[in-house]
């Protein structure tokens, strides 16, 4: 554990060694960091920031399409963990942990709009046309994000902590409270839901009929 | 799940369609077999070439950067006392066990104050000034003796 800690004051080998610790290990540097963070540890606290922030708010991202809501949901999952670091368990993953925290306030937030609002117009509606001749790549992820924006809400939330997280499908299925056989069949749904919506765009980019 | 489960097209298919193609996301006690299959059959390989074309599509969503001035918020909240004011008053660990016997002191003083006798005295006996007024009658009364 000792090795574990000395990790803080470096970086990028840091993450290296983290992302490749055996799970247990990892908690066990969580729990560590969360030790340290509830002592009021500034160089820990930015370390976690550091590593998780970016994934939280892609994450909200991806769920709300509104980059403004992404980083509310991002300030408070982690105003939630500092409030949480004295009495954090050692079994668990500061990552999942954000990830449940993220997944119910964008619930919230999503449940919260009125059927109306156009998903903040997705900031992605600046592109009103189709996917038509050689696409742009700022173009290209509008049109992406709309269609995955546009699956039903569990879909989403599915692809998202798979496809665009990385979880493994046990942890996403733990992140949603889903069984593994479930997880895949919103999984399936959604990507067929995309394979269908992204038609149009697969054709022009790849060339495909 | 997955390890009794036979690897067929219909299997491989389910796979895809919700991993997609990156071998890394399918149940590892299914991978194996699924890559054989891939490498075994042209239907499979299909397969497996259609849901790598949209893993290439969805690779090219964008996605955001937290700003700066989110960082610095969220590191400035870190700094910020965070304990209750309950905390505030009893640092030294569980608050329960201070709250407990503070209530448990009060319920007694209750108790004693409805069930105990008044040890100053009441009912007939003489109030403290009705004591002193007695004490001063007497020696009144010995002065007027004498």
């Amino acid at each position: 554990m000792s090795s574990q800690l000395a990790l803080l004051s470096a970086s990028d080998p840091v993450r290296a060694i983290i992302t490749g610790m055996a799970a247990g290990e990892a908690r066990a540097a969580d729990a560590e960091l969360m030790r340290r963070v509830a002592a009021g540890d500034a160089a820990a606290c930015r370390f976690l920031v550091d590593r998780e922030l970016p994934a939280i708010v892609a994450f909200a991202y991806r769920m709300l399409a509104s980059r403004s809501d992404a980083e509310d949901v991002g300030q408070e999952c982690f105003l939630r963990l500092w409030k949480t670091a004295h009495k954090w368990r050692p079994d668990a993953k500061v990552r999942t942990w954000l990830h449940r925290v993220a997944r119910n306030l964008c619930i919230d937030r999503i449940r919260a709009r009125k059927p109306s609002d156009p998903i903040d117009a997705m900031e992605l509606a600046a592109d009103g046309s189709g996917p038509s001749g050689a696409l742009q790549q700022r173009q290209v992820a509008r049109v992406v994000d709309r269609a995955v924006a546009g699956l039903p809400e569990r879909q989403r939330l599915a692809v998202a902590l798979v496809h665009f997280q990385e979880f493994s499908n046990i942890e996403a299925a733990k992140i949603m409270d889903v069984s593994v056989e479930a997880l895949e069949s919103l999984l399936a749904r959604g990507r067929r839901a995309l394979r269908g919506s992204l038609e149009g765009l697969r054709a022009d980019i790849l060339g495909e009929p | 799940m997955g390890a009794d489960k036979q690897m067929d097209l219909d299997r491989l298919g389910e796979l895809l369609d919700a991993y997609g193609a990156d071998r890394g996301r399918w149940p590892e006690a299914e991978r194996a077999r699924a890559r054989a299959l891939i490498e075994a059959n042209d239907r499979a390989r299909d397969l497996y070439d259609d849901a790598r074309a949209l893993d290439d599509l969805l690779r090219r969503a964008g996605t955001i950067e937290p700003s700066l001035e989110l960082k610095a918020e969220i590191l400035a909240a870190a700094g910020r006392p965070r304990e209750s004011w309950i905390q505030a008053l009893w640092p030294f660990g569980a608050a329960w066990k201070p709250a407990s016997a503070l209530a448990a002191a009060i319920m007694l003083g209750i108790a004693a104050g409805v069930v105990l006798p008044n040890p100053l005295g009441g009912g007939d006996e003489p109030l403290e000034s009705e004591i002193g007024e007695l004490a001063m009658s007497t020696v009144f009364e010995q002065e007027a003796e004498e």
